[in-house]
């Protein structure tokens, strides 16, 4: 995943290929399980990827990123 | 031709037979627990003393002081009914049980088994209760045949309009109102009714007024509906005091439905239709029949269906009953013939994943579980979980 200054997506390695994000449709914070020893802090992000596939992304709080599905 | 036949003041007549009393007394049909305070039909003795059915008790008792008033047997009436479509039935006809005391069925094929009209009739004058004044008749459409069962006669095509016409108009279908109309209109007879233009009647007395005209000018559909012989299965219980407490009754209720259903499903059947009787304390009778809209042999559905018309029984009760009609398919449920095209594909799907499995391991095909669809993280609201047929 490599990441704009801004923390948003800038593009998104998928099947070994590197796909530019077109448009970020929505983007939230998940903070859950918090009252556990494995607690979840995530920044969410519902991207539009090239060639107009819809990716959902995350990236935790130790900056390591991570695709849905 | 339809044969109908006939026994005058059917319910009275019950009534009187359960009371006890001699029919050639004044009495009259009292109302029933609950009811208006007005009297029903009354025998020729209190008619000749001025007592009318729709009479105020008050005012009738003052007309004919010595007028003696029986109790409503709802439920006697009903069995007597049974009774009778049963003795018809016995001799091949297809009996509808009409109100009033009357049955009727298509004489068709059957005078040709009882040698014409002629025997067929004394045939069926012979499956009626012995002194009870039983009339048959017969006429080509039904009302026709109804009002000559009042007299034992039989109306020919031809005579029809001249036999129904001089009869009174009050003897036609009608809602209230209706009648008030055609009696405002100075429309007294049968006859005045049919000679109306068939757009007015349309017009002034809409749909049931044009089935009611179509009556009176003997053209109505010569068509019968007659009953499925019921397949009756009952169940009572009898209070050592009488019970007017809607919860017990309720409760009573439940377990004669329960036993039941287990006779019915000990038959292999299923019920269609159920009859809820009761004897009330006071001598009388109240019954309610419930049509399921489909035949089951469940008695928490028989329950739901049943259950809430006891609140219509008005006094404690003696005795509670209840009769099943257990005529239904042992799979009730079953609804098409043909099995559905989805059936077939999920069954050959389930056959495919059965061999994969085999083949290739259980892990290969598994199954999506949805465990917490309310959580916030997508990887927690679904899993993985084996997959069984």
């Amino acid at each position: 995943m490599i990441a704009s200054p801004g923390g948003a997506p800038h593009a998104v390695i998928t099947d070994g290929r590197r796909r530019l994000v077109v448009a970020v449709r929505d983007s939230w914070r998940v903070q859950d399980r918090w009252w556990t020893d494995d607690p979840v802090d995530r920044a969410y992000f519902d991207v539009v990827i090239e060639p107009g596939r819809v990716a959902l992304v995350y990236r935790e709080a130790s900056g390591d990123w991570f695709i849905h599905g | 031709m339809i044969v109908t036949t006939r026994i005058p003041l059917f319910a009275l007549r019950i009534a009187v037979l359960e009371a006890r009393v001699a029919w050639d007394d004044p009495i009259a049909l009292g109302p029933a627990p609950g009811d208006a305070q007005m009297i029903g039909e009354c025998t020729p003795t209190a008619w000749a003393q001025g007592v009318r059915p729709g009479l105020r008790v008050g005012e009738a008792m003052a007309r004919c002081p010595g007028l003696d008033l029986v109790v409503p047997h709802p439920d006697a009436v009903r069995m007597a009914t049974d009774r009778v479509s049963a003795r018809l039935e016995d001799m091949g006809a297809a009996v509808q049980p009409m109100d009033d005391g009357m049955w009727s069925f298509m004489a068709g094929g059957l005078m040709r088994l009882h040698g014409g009209l002629d025997p067929l009739m004394r045939r069926a004058r012979a499956a009626l209760p012995v002194g009870c004044d039983g009339r048959v008749g017969a006429a080509p459409a039904p009302f026709a045949s109804c009002e000559a069962a009042r007299r034992g006669v039989v109306v020919h095509a031809d005579e029809v309009a001249g036999f129904l016409s001089p009869l009174p108009a009050s003897r036609l279908p009608l809602a209230p109102r209706a009648r008030r109309l055609l009696s405002s209109l100075g429309l007294r007879t049968i006859g005045q009714v049919a000679a109306l233009p068939h757009a007015s009647v349309l017009d002034v007395l809409g749909r049931d007024g044009e089935q009611a005209w179509l009556m009176a000018r003997g053209e109505d559909e010569p068509r019968l509906r007659p009953r499925v012989p019921p397949d009756p299965l009952g169940e009572h219980v009898e209070f050592p005091d009488s019970v007017g407490a809607l919860p017990a009754l309720e409760a009573a209720m439940r377990m004669l439905i329960t036993r039941a259903c287990d006779r019915v499903i000990a038959r292999g059947r299923s019920a269609r239709a159920v009859v809820l009787r009761a004897r009330l304390e006071d001598g009388g009778s109240w019954t309610s029949s419930v049509a399921l809209r489909e035949a089951t042999a469940d008695a928490g559905r028989i329950g739901l269906a049943c259950i809430p018309r006891l609140s219509g029984i008005g006094a404690p009760v003696a005795r509670l009953a209840i009769e099943v009609d257990a005529g239904g398919p042992a799979d009730a449920g079953q609804m098409t013939l043909v099995a559905r095209p989805d059936d077939e594909r999920r069954r050959r799907a389930a056959a495919a994943l059965d061999q994969v499995r085999a083949a290739e391991g259980d892990a290969t095909v598994m199954r999506l579980v949805e465990i917490e669809p309310w959580s916030r993280l997508p990887e927690r609201r679904w899993a993985l979980g084996p997959y069984e047929a």
